[in-house]
């Protein structure tokens, strides 16, 4: 709070106290973007959300049970002779124990387990320069949106940076997750959504990071994880 | 490199004479128009979801200050705090101080136009703290010490060459014209400023009066590296960033980047509501939110113009403007370029500095039909442009012109006599039927030349089955 507030809230009454061209209209009960769909067949879901996700260069997929997803974390990092990986604390990563399975399959890689929250921030700091390391890391997701090819993270879930840190993010996701717009995900998520529903930080994610900053040129892997991975691992 | 709006005439110009620069503008604008007209086509609701969003930025508008006192409740019912600044030295005190308690010797920045408004970068480094463009294209004019030529990609009037020699300069790094190669030297350069800086500074896209969440869309992850590991976050906002609610999200976001990039969706999108909560792992421990009028509430206070505010930066009037894309975005002289900086540019800085700015048009609209807020520019700019005429702003030679032109078309008899006094003076100059030369506009453009006989004589001449 300070002075400025005021006068510059009093200049802005001042301001409209000249009728403006929508002034004195009551635009309360506009919505936003309506969902396209009411219920959608699973299969076509996930069918738009992968051909989506590639479309921007993600690399999604279907996993039918908890053992193909964990041979395929396997093969993932020996085929791309990943070194240290990260595994974050969501429920999705403790459901499926994952630091555990992949110490015992992978026992030559050095694995990060992200614990409980650390209050330091010095720990906080400490943890960064490891996930700066990190080769891949492993979370889980709120939402996935069909639409777009987007996961919808929150620092509830998991750490920020650990979606954000490594070269590769792979996220775990269940087929019930996926929503079929942006506008079906803001409906669950609650049209004002209470205090203690909103995290400190919600991140859709579309793809790897990227940019075109000389010349268009398109680049993965701005600052971001250069891979963008998404396995939804159950029956359609 | 300091440009003036004042120096419009000569900085066009020059970049129209610029062969490089002007392809390099015509084949990235068109692209993004390509790219953009894809994206747009496949939402039959477009037009629908434009009208939307200019009520809704008209709902807020004409309410700002219930929406931004009601923004500024929800940040602090989050745990974050809210500065209001008056202008650009307000602004730039408060992040300075800030700075110096914190003890930061350098803060990482990701892009937002506000602070380039206000010149936040010098007056970081006058008050001793080392700022760091983050943002690649950022980063390069920045190294270069140069400014942003389009609201998208700033970087968008140099070439890979260019940049390649401009790191091995500055960096020492042997030479490279490979983008991907440049890109990772800066990535890794970069992450070491992110690890150790304690502040972090972004920009605003969108910010939700009920709920205090503030939207930032982008494709690099450098604004989630700039408010996800710093110690403390800090958001510059102009004050008309507000929308009303939480749940209007996807229709902007929708809006926004279809419009700028083509995309459905960008890389990134972080909805950001106060600091790290107590069960969360990271995220700052702080949240600053500063609401900067710098002249936004003197733009409100004109009814016509008001509508400008509701702008949400997507670039697309850039993209489409054929003048944008022949003189490139340095020959503003101005952060905001294109039909909405020939628009804001005057608004900000004065009519009198940028009083070429709203002559920077053709006036063909195509500005306004892209716009996805429904803004009408091109009606913005010729509003403008009357307020230049009644402040007698113009030059004489076109006042004159024109009152000649305005009793001539109100009277018959004298309009006649205009142009038959017309023909014969050229007769007599020896100039056949050429007109005569006129600075300014015969230059670069052939005037036609005059026709024999006026088309009321062809008229009187040829009437099928006339008098005859």
């Amino acid at each position: 709070m300070n002075g400025s507030r005021e006068v510059i809230l009093g200049r802005i009454r001042r301001a409209l106290l000249r009728p403006g061209p929508g002034q004195g209209q009551e635009h309360g009960s506009l919505n936003g973007v309506q969902s396209s769909s009411g219920r959608v067949d699973p299969v076509q879901l996930f069918g738009q959300f992968q051909e989506q996700s590639e479309r921007v260069g993600g690399e999604p997929r279907l996993c039918t049970d908890s053992e193909e997803a964990l041979r395929g974390i396997q093969d993932l990092v020996v085929a791309a002779a990943y070194r240290r990986v990260a595994v974050s604390n969501h429920e999705i990563c403790r459901r499926h124990r994952l630091a555990q399975v992949l110490s015992d399959l992978l026992p030559e890689v050095s694995l990060w387990i992200e614990e409980g929250n650390s209050d330091s921030g010095s720990s906080r700091r400490r943890n960064s320069r490891q996930l700066a390391q990190a080769d891949l890391s492993i979370t889980g997701a709120e939402f996935l949106i069909a639409e777009s090819g987007t996961v919808l993270i929150a620092s509830t879930g998991s750490s920020r940076q650990i979606s954000l840190l490594p070269t590769a993010h792979l996220v775990l996701a269940t087929p019930d997750q996926i929503c079929p717009d942006l506008a079906a995900v803001f409906q669950q998520l609650g049209t004002a959504p209470e205090e203690g529903r909103l995290p400190a930080a919600l991140t859709m994610i579309t793809g790897p990071s990227r940019t075109a900053d000389i010349e268009k040129v398109l680049i993965k892997g701005a600052h971001g994880p250069v891979r963008q991975l998404t396995w939804v691992i159950g029956r359609l | 490199m300091n440009r003036s709006p004042s120096q419009f005439k000569i900085l066009a110009s020059e970049n129209v004479a610029d062969q490089r620069l002007r392809n390099t503008f015509q084949s990235a604008t068109g692209h993004a128009l390509g790219q953009r007209a894809q994206s747009v086509q496949l939402v039959p609701e477009w037009e629908d979801l434009r009208e939307r969003a200019h009520r809704i930025k008209e709902e807020t508008v004409e309410h700002l200050d219930f929406y931004l006192e009601k923004l500024e409740a929800s940040v602090i019912r989050r745990g974050g705090r809210v500065f209001w600044a008056r202008d650009a030295s307000e602004a730039s005190n408060y992040v300075v101080n800030l700075c110096r308690r914190l003890q930061a010797p350098t803060v990482v920045k990701s892009k937002s136009m506000a602070a380039e408004e206000i010149g936040l970068a010098d007056a970081l480094e006058s008050g001793g703290v080392e700022p760091v463009e983050t943002d690649l294209g950022e980063f390069i004019i920045q190294v270069a010490g140069e400014t942003p030529s389009h609201i998208i990609a700033p970087a968008l009037h140099m070439t890979r060459q260019q940049i390649g020699k401009l790191f091995h300069e500055k960096f020492g790094i042997p030479y490279t014209d490979v983008p991907a190669e440049l890109c990772a030297f800066a990535r890794q350069r970069l992450r070491r400023e992110f690890l150790s800086a304690r502040l972090g500074i972004s920009g605003v896209n969108f910010a939700a009066a009920d709920t205090g969440t503030i939207v930032i869309v982008e494709n690099e992850g450098n604004a989630r590296l700039c408010t996800s590991l710093p110690r403390v976050h800090l958001a510059i906002m102009g004050l008309e960033k507000v929308i009303p609610r939480f749940a209007d999200l996807p229709l902007f976001l929708k809006l926004l980047a279809r419009s700028s990039t083509g995309q459905r969706q960008t890389s990134y999108v972080s909805m950001i509501s106060g600091p790290r909560r107590e069960q969360e792992w990271d995220g700052p421990e702080e949240f600053h939110l500063i609401l900067l009028d710098n002249g936004r509430s003197d733009i409100l206070a004109d009814p016509r113009m008001r509508r400008s505010l509701y702008c949400i930066r997507c670039g697309a009037c850039l993209n489409t403007c054929p003048i944008y894309q022949r003189v490139g975005g340095h020959s503003y002289g101005s952060v905001y370029s294109g039909p909405i900086g020939s628009v804001l540019t005057p608004l900000f800085q004065g009519l009198e500095v940028a009083k070429d700015l709203p002559y920077a048009s053709s006036l063909c609209g195509s500005c306004s039909n892209i716009c996805p807020v429904k803004i009408d520019l091109h009606h913005q700019l010729l509003w403008l442009r009357e307020k230049l005429v009644s402040r007698r702003a113009t030059p004489w030679q076109e006042r004159l012109a024109m009152s000649l032109f305005a009793a001539g078309m109100k009277d018959p008899t004298l309009y006649r006599m205009g142009s038959a006094l017309l023909r014969l003076l050229l007769k007599v100059s020896g100039r056949g039927n050429r007109p005569f030369a006129v600075p300014g506009w015969s230059p670069t453009r052939d005037f036609p030349a005059l026709a024999e006989t006026s088309f009321k004589q062809w008229w009187e001449d040829n009437r099928p089955g006339g008098e005859g």
